[in-house]
């Protein structure tokens, strides 16, 4: 223990729901950065519509900020899109993505997605182009 | 007296995304750094152990995954805007990072894929210039990350073919 590097003791002894807060907590932020610019919005608008002090996005999008649901809640109200998704919610949208051919997408076969469904799936690949 | 401040390139913090760097004082050695200083010091405090903890594994994966990008970090003291300089985007301040708590570890975000950590501490007061725990580390902190970057101008330090890291002389060494 004692020869062990303080790298390696801060390493052992991180719990896995701390390592899982810091993995949430970016990819919350990742996803709202992604909406904001897929809006064109900065972070002062995103504040000045949730009416807050833009000190207080720049803490929600720090990625260290232990985020409540209802300011997730609040946030996805005033941007109008999904911030997070749960998995089962995710699975009835992409049951849906998954039979349609890029090509129909921009076409008018509607029929077999909704407009909803389009949306989200233009949102999912908005945000595959940002990461990328 | 004068202080020589050597740039220690961090061998447990080189991910994909950013490479780390910190500072020795009068020291070559890798071990003697600020940064780990820092965490050796913090490591035996239980009222910051979960967010030591959190602070740990958000540099990793910030490392790992998404880059240094500025909304990361809260900017605490403004040096000088060198936008013009490559890589575009690096906006060059002295920042700190902000833990739910009063943890503070001051560094300096050269770029997306290049942050020096330095030190920190438990801020107990509102102003970092008046707390007895931060003082001298955000004062160190704005030193280095001004002759760093003075550095960079300079050519001292220079940046690699794509702008991802920096190298510099063996023997470089920034005077205090």
């Amino acid at each position: 223990m004692k020869n062990q590097s303080v790298v390696s003791r801060l390493r052992e002894r991180i719990k896995p729901e701390q390592k899982l807060f810091v993995r949430k907590n970016l990819a919350i932020s990742e996803q709202i950065s992604s909406i904001l610019e897929n809006k064109g919005w900065s972070q002062k608008r995103l504040a000045s519509e949730m009416g807050k002090k833009q000190s207080e996005i720049s803490k929600l999008l720090s990625g260290m900020h232990n985020l409540t649901l209802q300011s997730i809640a609040k946030v996805e109200a005033v941007l109008g899109e999904e911030v997070i998704t749960t998995p089962l919610e995710a699975q009835v949208k992409y049951k849906t993505v998954h039979f349609i051919k890029k090509s129909s997408v921009s076409s008018s076969s509607t029929s077999i997605c909704t407009e909803e469904r389009l949306q989200f799936l233009e949102s999912v690949n908005n945000h595959i182009k940002y990461l990328a | 007296m004068n202080r020589f401040v050597k740039i220690i390139r961090l061998s447990e913090f080189r991910f994909k995304r950013v490479k780390y760097y910190s500072v020795s004082i009068n020291s070559n050695m890798e071990r003697d750094c600020e940064f780990y200083r820092f965490l050796e010091r913090t490591e035996s405090d239980e009222s910051v152990s979960e967010d030591l903890n959190i602070l740990f594994e958000w540099i990793e994966q910030i490392g790992r995954l998404y880059g240094a990008k500025s909304k990361f970090f809260r900017n605490e003291a403004y040096i000088s805007d060198t936008s013009a300089l490559p890589p575009p985007s690096a906006v060059m301040r002295a920042s700190n990072i902000v833990v739910k708590g009063k943890l503070r570890l001051y560094c300096f975000r050269v770029s997306e894929c290049v942050v020096f950590l330095y030190n920190g501490g438990i801020k107990t007061t509102k102003f970092a210039q008046e707390c007895p725990n931060v003082k001298e580390h955000f004062k160190l902190a704005n030193l280095l990350s001004r002759a760093i970057q003075k550095a960079i101008v300079e050519k001292s330090i220079i940046w690699n073919k794509n702008y991802t890291d920096i190298n510099y002389s063996s023997d470089f060494q920034i005077e205090l």
